[in-house]
């Protein structure tokens, strides 16, 4: 295990609270992506609209299965 | 006599005659319009004369999409070859000394999150490429972008208050693919509206010179809606 030289504490906690932090974040942004489908595919029906909006939905479902993921094996 | 102008002749009988709404028409054996060039089946395709299935927010019910424009496939490659390179990058991580200090856990994660935020990327750059489209109705030409996540930006203008049409194909790129930027002045409230980067712009051109024309020939004859 790598320490922080100065405090004397692994720097491995920090780094898992820290992309734990970042999948919160990305999860938001996955919700986001998947509202922007739905205003995209209520502006403009060009006939595939539902391919679209299920690899949007699948998009937020695996961010939120690797945030579990993370959380478990780091 | 060009195509569109038979077709949307024809269409116009059909509104004032029987009423016939759009998805008739498009039924009706006298619209074949499977058979005319430029229709295309491909949902991807970035020039396609007569749309099945196209419908857009603020659509009077009697429009007919004559025109669905995008930029032309082409303008894709730089990113499309991004993601290509991102999606081998991992590949060579191990190459890297740095990577090797890390927990074989963490190396997973690391390389979890890199194919994360490549499918993000490329996501978003499809979503931007396929919803920015353009359209040209039997009433309006339409504009729809998308300029982030959030915001979007309509505008349109009526056929009648097109003064001017000016195609600009600037490349030798431009040139061999055949696709570059129709320029629209409108005597509407957005002066310019930019169709940029699309297949067979002459095409573009020549099609909104005839929807003009039937435009006036409509006003002559008293039939405008």
């Amino acid at each position: 295990m790598q320490e922080i030289p100065i405090l004397g504490v692994s720097v491995w906690p920090f780094l898992k609270y820290g992309i734990l932090f970042g999948f919160l974040l990305y999860i938001i942004f996955a919700v986001v992506v998947v509202r922007q489908v739905k205003l995209m595919t209520k502006t403009l029906e060009l006939g595939h609209e539902g391919v679209i909006k299920a690899l949007s939905l699948i998009h937020l479902i695996a961010a939120v299965l690797i945030f579990f993921f993370t959380a478990a094996i780091l | 006599m060009p195509d569109v102008f038979n077709f949307k002749k024809n269409a116009k009988i059909g509104h004032t005659e029987g009423k016939m709404s759009v998805s008739a028409k498009a039924n009706d054996s006298d619209f074949d319009k499977h058979s005319l060039p430029g229709h295309s089946h491909n949902p991807l395709a970035a020039f396609c004369y007569y749309p099945d299935h196209v419908n857009f927010v603020n659509q009077e019910p009697e429009e007919a999409v004559v025109l669905l424009l995008r930029r032309h496939p082409i303008t894709n490659l730089k990113w499309l070859a991004f993601a290509f390179l991102s999606i081998l990058a991992p590949a060579f991580f191990t190459v890297l000394s740095p990577f090797e200090g890390i927990p074989a856990r963490f190396q997973l994660i690391f390389v979890v999150i890199w194919y994360l935020l490549t499918f993000a990327y490329t996501f978003e750059k499809f979503l931007s490429w396929y919803f920015n489209v353009n359209i040209v109705t039997d009433e309006r030409i339409i504009e729809v972008d998308f300029i982030n996540l959030v915001y979007r930006e309509i505008t349109d203008a009526n056929i009648d208050q097109i003064q001017d049409v000016t195609v600009e194909i600037g490349s030798a790129a431009r040139t061999f693919f055949n696709y570059g930027d129709v320029i629209i002045q409108t005597a509407a409230q957005v002066p310019k509206i930019e169709f940029d980067a699309v297949p067979r712009p002459d095409e573009v051109a020549k099609i909104l010179r005839e929807l003009r024309v039937e435009e006036e020939v409509e006003k002559l004859e008293g039939r405008v809606r």
